[in-house]
């Protein structure tokens, strides 16, 4: 025991890091980190959904951050530590972005990963934060502002994702959400009832081959092992549609974006 | 058998912990990171001539401080360092360069709080959140490159590593990047540029 003990001791004595953080960084766990809770639970939910599907199906990774306080530091310090901490973005291909927010102070920061630079330029992120979101800050509704800028992002950096899914910043948003909207939910719907068309067909096709003995008897290996199929094929969509796996993905960040205040 | 396992393990350890591997490696960190901070100085210098050109058409009559932006973004990209072999005196001397455009730019950013023209105009405000992103592009990587060569003299300086490095690759202690005079000048003034929005 004092071995165990004494040998902490050294090693606490060789790693005089142990002091006090002067900022500290939540552990990311989630696309919407809302630490500052100045984002109502409806949108955050709907941010957090939009942004895993988007990741999901091989787009960037974005996340929101708010925080109550910078502690005395600047807001680009505080947000590279923030993203070299978390890592948004794919290894090697560095497409994350951090939209990071103090509401306190007035703060707000878009931090662009190394390989987004491109697409979102440090001009186009000031034009996002000063078109989209903070006129809305302005008159205290970070929800609506930080939806936009969401989705203003989204529809810089993955057109296509934005379009599949009716992500629109509001500024033309109505005619182009409804019709786009009705066109993909209808589309949506046949295609569903097609594919249940078509298992009921094949169900009653085996059926009568079984019936008729062109098929081995051992039919009930044949069902469940399709039965398991299928069965897999659901809960692996579920678990990656609505799962809360969000950690970072290696990705780097140069500190490009742009900042501003309100 | 077991003789080859340990003597295998205790020189894999021993390749790990000794600094055979980490300190090249290190070393290739630190020029690595030295070249990210010239490539940003470089994408700088790049803004600039947009960036006169555009103040000049609204502010023709302050030719002092753009000549000066003009003449120091000259001697800034005449100087160029090579990261794997930089001597501590070129890099001082780029150091100084790219100093004195910092304030050059840093006097021309706070003139240009005096034209509302060109404060509305919109190339000028892209120019604008360019630079600010560049100039925290700098920072970020000059940062990187500090804890890079922190990293590398560590390696040098502590035991057991310090102990390889006596006798296998003597390097000598590296020089920390500093911050020239006449960039402590701009950095002291840097709230002017930045968030200068009435």
């Amino acid at each position: 025991m004092h071995f165990v003990l004494s040998l902490l001791l050294l090693i606490l004595s060789v790693y005089p890091k142990v002091g006090v953080a002067q900022f500290q960084i939540p552990a990311l766990t989630s696309p919407v980190m809302d630490q500052a809770n100045v984002i109502d639970g409806v949108t955050s939910r709907q941010l957090s959904a939009t942004l895993q599907s988007l990741y999901d199906s091989g787009g960037p990774q974005i996340s929101v951050l708010t925080i109550p306080s910078l502690n005395g530091i600047s807001i680009e310090e505080a947000s590279i530590k923030v993203v070299d901490e978390w890592k948004l973005g794919r290894k090697g291909i560095d497409d994350g972005v951090l939209l990071f927010i103090v509401p306190p102070e007035r703060k707000i920061r878009i931090e662009v990963g190394k390989g987004l630079e491109g697409h979102l330029t440090d001009a186009l992120s000031r034009r996002i934060i000063r078109e989209s979101i903070t006129p809305h800050f302005k008159n205290q509704d970070f929800s609506t502002g930080i939806r936009n800028g969401v989705n203003q992002i989204i529809s810089v950096t993955s057109p296509d994702f934005a379009k599949q899914n009716g992500v629109y910043a509001e500024r033309r948003s109505s005619r182009r959400n409804l019709s786009g909207d009705s066109e993909s939910s209808m589309a949506r719907k046949f295609l569903s009832l097609f594919f249940i068309a078509l298992i009921i067909l094949i169900a009653v096709f085996r059926k009568i081959l079984s019936i008729f003995g062109l098929i081995p008897r051992s039919s009930s290996r044949h069902h469940s092992g399709w039965s398991g199929g299928f069965g897999q094929g659901g809960s692996s969509g579920w678990s990656s549609g609505g799962g809360s796996h969000w950690s970072g993905g290696g990705g780097g960040f140069s500190g490009g974006g742009s900042s501003d205040s309100w | 058998m077991t003789k080859i396992f340990l003597s295998s393990l205790f020189i894999s350890i021993f390749l790990q912990g000794c600094g055979l591997q980490s300190i090249p490696q290190a070393k290739n960190e630190v020029d690595a990171t030295l070249a990210e901070v010239t490539s940003q100085y470089k994408r700088r210098s790049d803004l600039i001539p947009n960036l006169v050109a555009v103040v000049q058409g609204y502010a023709s009559h302050e030719k002092d401080t753009l000549t000066a932006v003009v003449e120091a973004r000259a001697k800034a990209t005449s100087m160029t360092i090579d990261p794997s072999k930089s001597t501590p005196e070129q890099i001082a001397a780029f150091q100084n360069a790219q100093g004195s455009l910092s304030q050059a730019l840093g006097k021309l950013m706070v003139i240009s709080e005096n034209y509302p023209q060109l404060k509305a105009d919109r190339n000028f405000s892209e120019l604008q959140s360019q630079l600010e992103g560049t100039e925290n592009r700098i920072t970020v990587a000059r940062n990187r490159h500090i804890e890079a060569i922190k990293g590398f003299n560590n390696l040098v300086t502590v035991p057991p590593t310090s102990w390889t490095n006596s006798m296998f690759y003597h390097h000598p202690v590296m020089a920390q990047w500093t911050v020239s005079a006449a960039e402590a000048e701009v950095i002291q003034t840097a709230p002017k540029v930045e968030f200068n929005k009435k």
